[in-house]
Formats: C-alpha cells, sequence, structure tokens
C-alpha cells in the first residue's frame, strides 16, 4: 500500500474556501497535504482524522524567493501561537493546519483578508492573466483574419483548428477566471461591510472540462499530423514540442537551482527571465532558419504529400502511361472539412518530355459539416474574384448531368473562349477541375470525373 | 460605503491598539485581546500580522524590541489620539443611547 500520493489539483489562486473544503475531506479520508509541487500536489497517508485547514495569503513571499523572509516566518510564528501549523507553501499561497475544531482562524476581518488575497494575486496570476489575455485576443483576430481569407483552407488544416481552438478555450479559461474573482471580490467588499465573510467561487469543474478538451484535441492534431501531415510540419511540430519541455525545465530548474545556492530573489528572477528569453529565442529562431533552409536546400517540402493513389489520374481519363508523369498530391483533413489537391503533369526533367500528354489539376473539397456545404460552394465559386477583372473571365452554368453532379459550371473568358476549369457540386463534396489548354473533356471523361470524385 | 482605513476602527483594531497602552509582544496580543473582553473579541493570527503592520505603517505604534520572532510593539502618540477619538465616537454613542431609553435601559 503506498503511503504517498500526488494529485493534480484544479484550484483557482484565490480559491481558498474550495481548497480548505478539499483538504479537510482528504484528511478524513486519511490523507494529509504534504507539499505543493510545480504541477502536482503531495499526500501522505495518516489516520482519518477530522482536520481544520487555512489558505491564507503572503503577499511579500515569491517563487523565487531561496528562503522564506523573515517576514513570513514571522507571519508563520502568529499562526503557530494559535494552533495553526504550516501544512504546505507555494510563493504567496501558504495553507495551514489545526486540530482543534474550535481553533480561531487565522483571518478574522473580511476587509482585511479581501485586500491581503488582493495583494497577493496582484503579484502572482493577474498580471500573467492579463498578458495571456491580450496575446489571446491577439492571436484569435489573427485566427480571424485568416479564416476570412482562406477559410476552407484553414478549416481543413488540423494545425489551424487545434491552435485556434486551444487559444478560444484559453481566452474562454482567463475570461471566467478573472470574472469569477472580480465578481467574488465586488461582492466580498459589500459582505465585508456588513462584517461577513464570502466563499470563493470554484471554476476546477470547468478547468477540467477545458483542459479535457484540449487534450482530446492534441491527442486529435498529433495523429492527424503523423499519419497525414508532411514532413516538415513533423519535424516542426516535434521540433516545437521538445522547445516548449526544455523551456518549461529549464525555468524551472534554473529558478530551483539558484534557490538551492541561496540565490537573492530579484537576482534569480533577472537571470531566471533572461536565461529564458534568450533561449526561446535562440530555438525557436533556430527552428524557423533550419526549417527554412530545409525548404530551400531541397531537403524537406514544404507541400504535403500523401501516399497512395489519388482518387482521379490522368490515366483515368486517357490513354496515357503514367510513368512520365510527376504526381503532387496534398492536402488536409479535419471533422469539419477535407481538402486534396491533386497535380499532374509530364516530367519536364525527364530526357525529352513529351509535353504534348494532357496535365489534371483538381482541388477535392469534402464537406462533413453540411452546415457549411453552401458557404464553401460560394467561397469556392467567388475565390477568383478579385482576378476577373484584370483577365476578364467568369463562370457561367452548365449542364451538370454529364459530371453527375448537382450543379456545375464552368470559367469562361468574357469573349466566350473556354478555359476547361469547371467548378462541379456533389452531394458531400465540391469539385474544382482544370484540364489542360484545349483539352476539353469529352463527356465519357465527364462521366469518370463524376463517377471517381462525386461523393 | 467602503470602510476609509482607520477613519472608524473595528472592534479588533480597538482592542489591539488597547493592549498597546504598554509594550507587549505581537503575538501576545492574541491572548490578551480575549482575556480582556472575556472571550467577547478573538484576534486571527493573520489579521493581527496585517494590522500591526498597517499600524506600523499609518505611525500608530512603533517597535520596541525584537527577541527572535518575538516583536514588542508600543502606542505612539499619533495611535493614542486615534484611540481616543474612537473611544469618544462609542461614548458619543452610548450617551445617545442613555438618552433615548434612559439610563434603566443599560441595565
Amino acid at each position: 500500500m503506498k503511503d504517498t500520493k500526488r494529485r493534480i489539483e484544479f484550484f483557482s489562486f484565490y480559491d481558498h474556501t474550495g481548497i480548505e473544503q478539499h483538504l479537510e475531506k482528504m484528511a478524513a479520508k486519511g490523507w494529509m497535504l504534504d507539499r505543493l509541487g510545480t504541477y502536482l500536489w503531495y499526500y501522505r497517508r495518516c489516520g482519518p482524522k477530522p482536520m481544520k485547514f487555512c489558505v491564507t495569503y503572503y503577499p511579500r513571499a515569491s517563487q523565487f524567493d531561496p528562503e522564506p523572509s523573515e517576514g513570513e516566518l514571522d507571519f508563520r510564528a502568529f499562526c503557530e501561537r494559535t494552533g495553526w501549523k504550516l501544512a504546505a507553501s507555494s510563493a504567496q499561497l501558504q495553507i495551514f493546519r489545526n486540530e482543534d475544531p474550535d481553533a480561531v482562524p487565522i483571518e478574522t476581518d473580511p476587509v482585511l483578508e479581501i485586500d491581503t488575497l488582493h495583494r497577493a494575486a496582484k503579484k502572482s496570476f493577474l498580471p500573467g492573466y492579463f498578458v495571456l489575455l491580450a496575446l489571446g485576443v491577439l492571436q484569435v483576430f489573427l485566427f480571424i483574419g485568416q479564416l476570412v481569407n482562406d477559410p476552407i483552407g484553414w478549416l481543413s488544416r488540423p494545425s489551424s483548428l487545434f491552435s485556434g481552438f486551444a487559444w478560444i478555450i484559453l481566452l474562454l479559461l482567463l475570461s471566467v477566471e478573472l470574472i469569477a474573482y472580480f465578481r467574488w471580490r465586488a461582492r466580498a467588499k459589500q459582505a465585508a461591510e456588513r462584517g461577513e465573510f464570502l466563499a470563493t467561487p470554484s471554476t476546477s469543474a470547468f478547468q477540467r472540462v477545458c483542459l479535457a478538451l484540449v487534450l482530446v484535441c492534441f491527442a486529435w492534431w498529433l495523429v492527424n499530423l503523423i499519419f497525414l501531415g508532411n514532413t516538415l510540419m513533423q519535424y516542426v511540430a516535434a521540433a516545437m514540442l521538445v522547445t516548449i519541455a526544455v523551456l518549461l525545465t529549464l525555468f524551472i530548474g534554473l529558478k530551483n537551482l539558484m534557490k538551492r545556492l541561496g540565490v537573492p530573489k530579484s537576482l534569480n528572477r533577472g537571470v531566471t527571465f533572461t536565461v529564458y528569453f534568450i533561449v526561446a529565442f535562440v530555438l525557436f529562431g533556430a527552428i524557423i532558419f533550419f526549417g527554412f533552409r530545409a525548404v530551400t536546400s531541397g531537403l524537406l517540402d514544404g507541400s504535403i504529400y500523401l501516399s497512395g493513389d489519388p482518387p482521379l489520374s490522368v490515366s483515368d481519363l486517357a490513354d496515357v502511361d503514367m510513368d512520365g508523369y510527376l504526381t503532387r498530391r496534398s492536402g488536409d483533413e479535419t471533422v469539419l472539412l477535407g481538402q486534396y489537391e491533386v497535380h499532374q503533369h509530364v516530367d519536364w526533367n525527364r530526357d525529352d518530355p513529351d509535353l504534348t500528354l494532357p496535365s489534371l489539376e483538381y482541388t477535392l473539397t469534402e464537406v462533413k459539416l453540411p452546415l457549411l456545404y453552401n458557404w464553401c460552394r460560394d467561397r469556392l465559386y467567388h475565390e477568383d474574384d478579385k482576378y476577373w477583372e484584370e483577365f476578364g473571365y467568369h463562370y457561367v452554368a452548365t449542364d451538370p448531368a454529364p459530371w453527375g453532379a448537382k450543379e456545375a459550371w464552368e470559367r469562361v473568358y468574357d469573349d466566350g473562349v473556354r478555359t476547361n476549369r469547371f467548378l462541379l457540386c456533389y452531394e458531400h463534396s465540391i469539385v474544382v477541375i482544370r484540364f489542360g489548354p484545349d483539352r476539353t473533356p469529352t463527356p465519357e471523361q465527364m462521366a469518370v470525373v463524376g463517377e471517381k470524385l462525386g461523393k | 460605503m467602503p470602510r476609509l482605513k482607520f477613519q472608524t476602527l473595528t472592534e479588533q483594531m480597538f482592542y489591539v491598539l488597547l493592549c498597546l497602552k504598554t509594550e507587549c509582544c505581537g503575538m501576545d496580543i492574541l491572548d490578551r485581546v480575549p482575556a480582556m473582553t472575556g472571550g467577547r473579541v478573538s484576534v486571527g493570527s493573520g489579521t493581527l500580522y496585517n494590522l500591526l503592520e498597517q499600524f506600523l505603517e499609518a505611525g500608530m505604534i512603533r517597535e520596541t524590541r525584537v527577541e527572535g520572532r518575538r516583536r514588542s510593539y508600543i502606542l505612539t502618540p499619533a495611535g493614542r489620539d486615534r484611540l481616543r477619538e474612537e473611544y469618544r465616537r462609542i461614548a458619543a454613542q452610548g450617551e445617545d443611547y442613555r438618552r433615548v431609553f434612559g439610563e434603566g435601559e443599560t441595565k
């Protein structure tokens, strides 16, 4: 039987009521809080017993303190005098326990309690939350910009969808935390004027749901990346994950090392942040530099190559030998949309390439969420609007029956010259297909396209 | 309306200052206040620690001695004035009560 236990706890910094109730329940079950780690709380087995806990805050404490300051030790001595023994602490957060059920609480003045908590909050979670909130808002605006410019591509890319989703969840979490805290503070101040204490709100259930959602999405993104992502993205993602792990370890390790060496907190803070930002700059810079070099040198290709045969090949439409062809097949897929591009053309690098052979290009958009269908169709219909005026072409409706489609349009120049580019709408997919110049598809070829790409 | 700092003293503030008429170790106030009030008023250790800091900052008390973790304090003239003002305010309230209900009602 294990005598220690580690748990991830989901408590807001300010939620002293929730922490106290939780620790009292744990003690009643025979688990006493031992210490607070960076990510985990540590418990040790004890006989089940009733125990009172009191969470309080010492605003002048810092996570960079090598030792508790004289003031902090004085504060603890005061608490000990009334039977409150320190159970664990982490920077400003101080948790005391007392076996006496009738012990005088550590805080007996609600006004002072709110003031102390707020001073601690301003030195702990509030600055970080506000910075992240600003970054989150900026990110969401960037995502909205990308979504407006290339919505189908954006909604088809797992990495875009995952990072967008993760930032939105983070933004939501931060907003809920800040609103809950400031709302509680305003109400607690009113209650304090009547001499009453107000219990803090708990957001732990919401935090759990957010973390679970992000983890599920992360796993899904990882699976997509491993099985469908291009080599460059796989390397970049792996390097990013390693970099984040290295930076976290470096920050915590360096800070703790300097604490053990007794380095003063201001020096520790300065050195830790400076080293952290320099290393972060170097590592992320190296990823961008080597990623760029890998693409420009041809070591890795930024295109997303998919294995297997494309759903429709030139050989399905004409009697040609595919040996002389190059096929580029790229694409991405999410739960909302999938978008794949196929380019097949004669390999010009070969000796004596036959340039008279046909080429084929098409974009297949699979709409998995029916709500998005009309919107995707309209986007694809208008995607080249900005070039229309310059090149003088537009879509005209054409008979969808030979394609086996619901709707079909062909792009023609304003003077009536055909471009052999078609927009075809099927039940769950939309196809933009481009045949080579002067290669107007025959009814047989149209039927093959419908059979192969129509879903 | 929010309470202006030390414009009126809470019961706990009043008794903490009262304890410091003579030099007293901060921690001993934790026992002195309940003893002085017959257990009616208690001050929490965190509250006392913060009050002493704020009184020091406001110049209402001064530190007289430090022996290990034991720090002793005494009321300053400013603190004494503030305490006297508070007494007068409370006494005036008592006077008003007696005037309204009569002396017999105070028993």
